[in-house]
């Protein structure tokens, strides 16, 4: 343990208060904070990961018991998923033991908080932009997926697509998940509702599902390849952020969140571009350390 | 007699290896003059969240000496890659090992190290930073000089080597009491201190003592469990997190209704 318990329930509950507030996942503030904090990326990112499962776990429910999952899509997600953390977590291995692992981690949140704050400032600038299709109505790219081979029909979603579609979907979360600790949402909501044309009703409960387990999965690759899964800072941000995001959504209630979210929005941005300049920067070690064996 | 021969003989060449071997006496200049050390507390235990521990080191010293600590940690086998340019960005690039670097060093000093002691003798001794890169150096031959400085700079920013010196405090009646601040990342085993104490640029006595960083019962059945189990380890890392998910969902659900 390099950091103190109780700034990690404070970070945990900083970020959820954020999350809360502003109605955005909280994961992709985590990581680079953890990392700033002086934690090795990849523990930050394998507990991050662990935190998710947890995070995840009573919205699955509830959700679930509401009829709000569309179980067969998110079985064909969570194949992906299992798929792509599997081979995130590998890849992990593989980095950490040439030492690149903190490089590229960084790179992936430059390229992930540069969208992210994109997407942020232009819904705060536009008052909402509509990421869910109207149900019933298709996409350009739904009609592409579609003419895609193993089609079949998700009576759950009322949706025929290919099963590569969700399959290919779910790879892309699970990497994401393995190297940066994140459940993918802010990615996986927008594809869900744009490109496989799902009525929003089921993909908040389809991706929280497939978020649940493939979490789930990455947590026990990370721990079982990497050694990676630190339980007690894991369990620290958990706290914190629970409680902030309680707190955040009680504060939500009351107070006008647009200008917020441009501010966190240009946050992110100013985060994105620092690690970038880190990246470019030249070191002021020649060493990096090699893990992994 | 003859037996008598032989253990003169004995303690002769026992000396004479010693003396070989470039081992350091207790009491290196007239032998009447010693430094005394004790440490409080020997052993820390290390538990769920430790972020560092203080070890205080105290004793005394012959009279008119100033009082020089090192604290190593255990020995071992260290990998680094070093750093290159591809493109824009830094990458690593080729594996540097080093086979006896101390997990952990310290220095503390009641005086400039410069103005007590030869420069060579220093690095002899491995005090300060040059002594450390100096002794790491010479574990893994004279070309790893260059890689022993930068593993240095890279475990100082990382708060494992502290070659900075001070904190040594001289007292009443030749008392000296120093802090040693271990860093949270600091690792589990036995430490080495070794406390000088230097007059007119030589070393007058030389006292060592231990301590340990012991995980505490919970951190060694998890570190173990971790180690030796690790997919079961992150099944059970899994349940807990989901199982506390579970309870805070349904303790705020209660409470919205």
């Amino acid at each position: 343990m390099t950091a103190n318990l109780a700034a990690l329930i404070g970070l945990g509950g900083l970020v959820g208060f954020l999350s809360g507030l502003l109605g955005v996942g909280g994961g992709f503030l985590l990581t680079p904070f953890l990392i700033m904090m002086g934690i090795d990326p990849v523990v930050a990112a394998a507990s991050g990961t662990c935190s998710l499962a947890g995070a995840s776990s009573s919205g699955t429910l509830a959700h679930l018991r509401a009829g709000n999952v569309d179980v067969p899509m998110g079985v064909f997600l969570l194949a992906g998923g299992m798929a792509g953390g599997g081979f995130g977590t590998w890849w992990v291995r593989l980095l950490r033991r040439q030492g690149n692992a903190d490089v590229v981690i960084v790179a992936a949140y430059v390229i992930l908080l540069a969208l992210v704050g994109i997407v942020m400032f232009v819904e705060g600038l536009v008052s909402r932009v509509r990421w869910e299709t109207e149900e019933g109505r298709q996409t350009a790219l739904c009609r592409a997926l579609q003419r895609l081979p193993f089609t079949r029909d998700f009576p759950a979603s009322g949706v025929r697509t290919s099963m590569l579609a969700p399959v290919a979907l779910g790879f892309l979360v699970g990497m994401m998940a393995s190297l940066m600790g994140v459940g993918g949402g802010f990615f996986l909501i927008p594809a869900m509702t744009y490109a496989l044309g799902m009525p929003i009703r089921v993909v908040i409960g389809t991706s929280l599902f497939q978020m649940l387990f493939t979490s789930a999965f990455v947590t026990v690759m990370q721990a079982g390849l990497n050694h990676s899964v630190d339980i007690i800072l894991a369990m620290g941000i958990f706290a914190g952020s629970t409680l902030g995001a309680q707190a955040g959504a009680m504060t939500a209630k009351h107070v006008n969140t647009s200008h917020l979210k441009l501010l966190l929005a240009l946050m992110v941005l100013a985060l994105s571009l620092k690690m970038f300049n880190g990246l470019l920067q030249s070191p002021g070690l020649l060493f990096t350390a090699a893990g992994g064996g | 007699m003859r037996r008598a021969f032989a253990f003169m003989l004995a303690l002769l060449a026992t000396t004479a290896s010693l003396a070989a071997a470039g081992a350091v006496p207790d009491n290196p200049g007239n032998g009447s003059e010693k430094i005394s050390i004790k440490l409080s507390p020997m052993s820390v235990e290390a538990g769920l969240g430790f972020d560092g521990a203080r070890v205080v080191a105290e004793g005394e010293a012959p009279e008119g000496c100033q009082v020089f600590l090192a604290v190593l940690g255990e020995k071992g086998k260290m990998a680094f890659s070093a750093r290159r340019k591809a493109w824009a960005f830094w990458i690593a690039g080729e594996r540097v090992l080093f086979e006896n670097a101390p997990a952990l060093y310290i220095f503390l000093s009641s005086a400039p190290l410069g103005d007590a002691l030869p420069e060579a003798k220093a690095r002899e001794l491995g005090l300060g930073k040059e002594g450390i890169v100096a002794l790491i150096a010479s574990s893994d031959g004279a070309g790893q000089v260059l890689g022993a400085r930068e593993l240095v700079r890279l475990q100082r920013k990382l708060g494992l080597y502290q070659t900075e010196g001070g904190g040594v405090a001289i007292g009443a009646g030749e008392r000296w009491a120093a802090t040693i601040q271990l860093p949270g990342r600091a690792p589990m085993g036995t430490y080495n201190v070794q406390a000088i104490a230097v007059r007119g640029r030589a070393v007058v006595a030389i006292a060592r003592a231990t301590f340990e960083i012991r995980p505490s019962r919970s951190v060694a059945f998890i570190n173990g469990f971790a180690r030796a189990h690790g997919f079961l380890y992150g099944v059970f890392c899994v349940l807990l997190a989901v199982l506390v998910g579970l309870g805070i969902g349904a303790l705020f659900g209660r409470h919205r209704k």
